[in-house]
């Protein structure tokens, strides 16, 4: 390892009732990737929110460049000693312009007065900014809410460094973009790693460590749990040091099932008025249909019509050969369809209500006699799915306290509990850690393998559907452009759709 | 964070309003060393019945705030739905027939309300504060200015008498509170309020007609207006096209101070709102027999409101 310059020492910190941090110790070198590897709740964030001064830790010392930080500061303080994260929501100002959030709160002044902003030079330094990523493309001057999602991170990354940055944390950072997006992002990375800057990078997928990390840091249970240099290991090695146990995520052919019989779903002639125009598409009872494609394929669009929660422009859906309307979500739900959305913050769940509540808000009627609710049937639901999914939480706990990959568990059983025939999982795993990644792939498989169902998965991943597809479509602007069976379904097979232009 | 706070048993009684209650208690214990006056049976009942109308006006205004809106209008409601109560029941000499159109034309300004903020996506802090002229202003046209009179005897008892030594007025704000309670926590109705107020889109995806449960929210508060309103009647014996102002303001306090949160939806309490209602009753009541000056009643009430969001705050920072 080159010269030290981050350092946690025997770090503490404890919320009512567990440790998040538990006597925790690593060291980061100058010009380092680190991967900060964990399963969720392994306490990546909590640790990373105590150095950016979001969490006061309870003792243990923080070295930077050094210098020991006190023991409470802000995260404005933070910053100015060289530390900046980048979180998966990033925290833009969406009205204000590229070089203001650029310079916000370090904004350059006029010379010779004491509060004018001096614009001229924050263009002019912001450009700078930009240039040093590869990004001069991005017009300082452009209000951030015009830019597309690359190119925020871009602005992210140059107010970072806009303030001497020593360590650059990186929370989740390919999670919403494509795979050419995601390869330029690492380019990025790698220049600020000439630089001398230190990124710690907390990502689930494995691929990408291997593809930009030194090292990888492993946490479990508020603990350190070890690390290993990231040339000479492999994939295995570090999934087994992250859950304690091995996982087995490829399908085998033989598992994968042919389709057969009638559909029991037919999408005809979907319009979106837009992209997608004139789709169709079957799905067969017992299958697991894989849809793939980049960001703007139109995948979650199709699903939002079809499930009701967006307006079916156009088209017929069929169910077991009847045709059905569906105005709204409840025509859908009571169609027998559900839609897993992929923002489970945003709108797909209740944060601030419990999980016995969230789990049974799709079927109140099931839980409830003449509109009065039978609590005792919501709570033994409720926990029926906490033990099946393993969920980490008591029934009447707010959604809020639970971590990421936990409140997806919540979002899952509240469609289980739907009593839905089909559903459509969008980003079934986002966010979520390897070993709750392979529970929640058989669990769809396991739904989807009963009587009468079938399930959608919409994944940005194409490990995942691989891992966990019967059949695999691959839509690009809005229409299908490949189909993908059997033995057909590999990565590279994927890909090559992927970039297919559509009609 | 993974695991779950064991605390949340704790922190769920600190936020059911016992925080609020403790702060009744103080003041009462206050009001009674300095007045003999006030911890009296008579005095007690009398500031029951004068949180009557604010009370029962502050259970619609409580689902409005917990499904995430707001509803500017209900005293102009009030006013408007007594006067056309009070004008049938002048006309048919029925007390009843007036008393059963107030609470009709309550449900009607409420939907009006509802319709347009839910169907239309209106502002619902723009669409009520004008429905609060608009009511206020056909409530002066409807009278011609006057105070309705010559009311039958038989509203009057309604104020003043009582059943089983309980007074009237407290038994209409103990059904109002136990029926509300119980759709607000039993029913499916009321755990879609506090879902859409919590997340209206997740909601949505959820199956959950929003729009209906929004609308059902602004009948509530036009029907509790309007029930607040035949309360007022009676007890002045008269409609009055004046009355109810303000009424809003005091009806968000009580919500207020009950736990609700004015920017997110999701919370609040039927019992956590009645402490409320009565807390500002019994400041009222109490500054009055010290010869406090209005003036001053209003400096205090100001204080009280920035107490309970402090306490609101303080509630939300032990975790």
């Amino acid at each position: 390892m080159s010269e030290k310059i981050l350092e946690f020492r025997n770090i503490m910190k404890e919320f009512p009732g567990v440790k998040a941090l538990d006597d925790v110790s690593m060291d980061f070198g100058q010009g380092e990737v680190v991967a900060l590897l964990g399963e969720n709740g392994a306490g990546k964030s909590t640790l990373m929110k105590v150095l950016s001064g979001a969490y006061t830790r309870d003792s243990g010392d923080v070295i930077l460049d050094g210098r020991e930080l006190p023991k409470q500061y802000s995260t404005l303080e933070a910053r100015a000693y060289g530390v900046a994260i980048i979180y998966q929501e990033l925290s833009l100002m969406e009205e204000m312009t590229v070089m203001e959030n650029v310079y916000i709160t370090h904004e350059p002044i006029k010379r010779g007065f004491s509060r004018m902003i001096d614009y001229g030079k924050m263009k002019a330094d912001t450009r700078k900014q930009l240039g040093k990523l590869n990004a001069e493309y991005i017009d300082p001057l452009k209000k951030v809410k015009e830019l597309a999602l690359p190119e925020k991170q871009m602005v992210e990354i140059a107010k970072a460094l806009a303030v001497d940055c020593k360590v650059l944390v990186m929370d989740e950072p390919t999670t919403s973009l494509t795979w050419e997006e995601s390869a330029r992002l690492f380019e990025v990375i790698k220049t600020l790693k000439e630089q001398g800057i230190t990124i710690i990078y907390i990502s689930h997928r494995m691929n990408e460590i291997f593809q930009i990390c030194n090292r990888a840091i492993v946490m479990r249970d508020g603990r350190y749990v070890g690390e290993l240099e990231i040339a000479g290991s492999t994939q295995d090695d570090l999934i087994h040091m992250m859950s304690g146990k091995l996982v087995d995520m490829e399908l085998s052919d033989k598992e994968r099932k042919k389709k057969s019989g009638e559909p029991i779903m037919q999408l005809l002639h979907i319009t979106d008025g837009g992209f997608i125009e004139d789709l169709n598409l079957d799905l067969y009872e017992g299958e697991v249909l894989g849809i793939g494609g980049l960001v703007g394929s139109k995948r979650t669009e199709l699903a939002r019509m079809i499930s009701g929660a967006d307006k079916l422009v156009g088209g017929t859906v069929k169910i077991k050969g009847v045709v059905c309307t569906i105005k709204d979500t409840r025509d859908a739900i009571d169609n027998k369809i559900g839609y897993l959305s992929e923002n489970r913050k945003e709108d797909g769940l209740s944060l601030g209500i419990s999980i016995e509540e969230n789990t049974v808000q799709c079927d109140m009627k099931a839980v409830s006699k003449y509109s009065f609710i039978n609590w005792k049937k919501v709570r033994s639901i409720s926990e029926s799915y906490i033990n099946m999914l393993k969920t980490k939480g008591t029934s009447s706990v707010k959604v809020v306290n639970l971590s990421g990959g936990n409140q997806q568990k919540v979002a899952i059983a509240k469609w289980l509990h739907a009593g839905c025939d089909i559903l459509i999982f969008d980003e079934p795993t986002r966010g979520i850690d390897v070993a709750a990644k392979a529970e929640i792939h058989q669990l769809i498989r396991d739904f989807a393998g009963k009587e009468g169902k079938a399930a959608i998965v919409i994944s940005s991943e194409v490990n995942e559907l691989v891992a966990v597809s019967d059949r695999v479509i691959v839509m690009s602007k809005g229409h299908i452009t490949g189909e993908l069976e059997g033995d057909e379904i590999v990565q590279s097979n994927v890909l090559k759709y992927v970039t297919t232009k559509g009609r | 964070m993974e695991n779950v706070k064991k605390s949340f048993s704790m922190k769920k009684i600190l936020s059911g309003g016992f925080g609020t209650v403790l702060m009744l208690l103080i003041l009462m214990l206050v009001f009674s060393v300095l007045t003999p006056l006030f911890l009296t049976t008579s005095n007690l009942s009398n500031v029951l019945i004068q949180s009557g109308t604010n009370a029962v006006i502050s259970v619609g205004m409580t689902y409005v705030i917990i499904s995430g809106n707001t509803d500017l209008s209900v005293g102009a409601m009030l006013a408007l739905a007594s006067c056309i109560g009070a004008t049938i029941m002048v006309d048919s000499g029925n007390v009843l027939l007036g008393i059963a159109a107030a609470l009709a034309a309550g449900i009607v300004l409420g939907f009006f309300n509802g319709v347009l903020i839910a169907y239309l996506k209106f502002q619902p802090f723009i669409v009520t504060l004008s429905t609060m002229w608009l009511f206020r202003g056909l409530a002066y046209l409807y009278t011609g200015g006057q105070a309705v009179t010559g009311l039958p005897s038989g509203i009057t008892s309604l104020a003043l008498g009582s059943i089983l030594y309980i007074p009237n007025i407290v038994w209409i704000i103990v059904i109002v509170y136990v029926i509300c309670y119980i759709v607000l926590n039993q029913t499916t109705m009321g755990r879609k309020v506090c879902a859409v107020g919590d997340n209206s889109e997740s909601a949505r995806l959820s199956g959950i007609n929003i729009k209906r449960v929004t609308l059902a929210t602004f009948v509530l508060s036009g029907f509790c207006s309007a029930l607040s309103g035949i309360i007022y009647m009676a007890r002045l014996n008269s409609g009055q096209p004046i009355a109810g102002q303000s009424y809003e303001m005091y009806a968000i306090a009580a919500a207020v101070i009950g736990g609700a949160s004015f920017t997110k939806g999701g919370i609040g309490s039927m019992g956590g709102t009645l402490v409320g209602a009565i807390f500002i009753a019994v400041l009222n009541n109490g500054l009055t027999l010290l010869n406090v000056n209005t003036y001053w009643q209003q400096v205090c009430m100001g204080i009280v409101v920035l107490l309970a969001v402090a306490l609101d705050r303080f509630r939300k920072s032990v975790k």
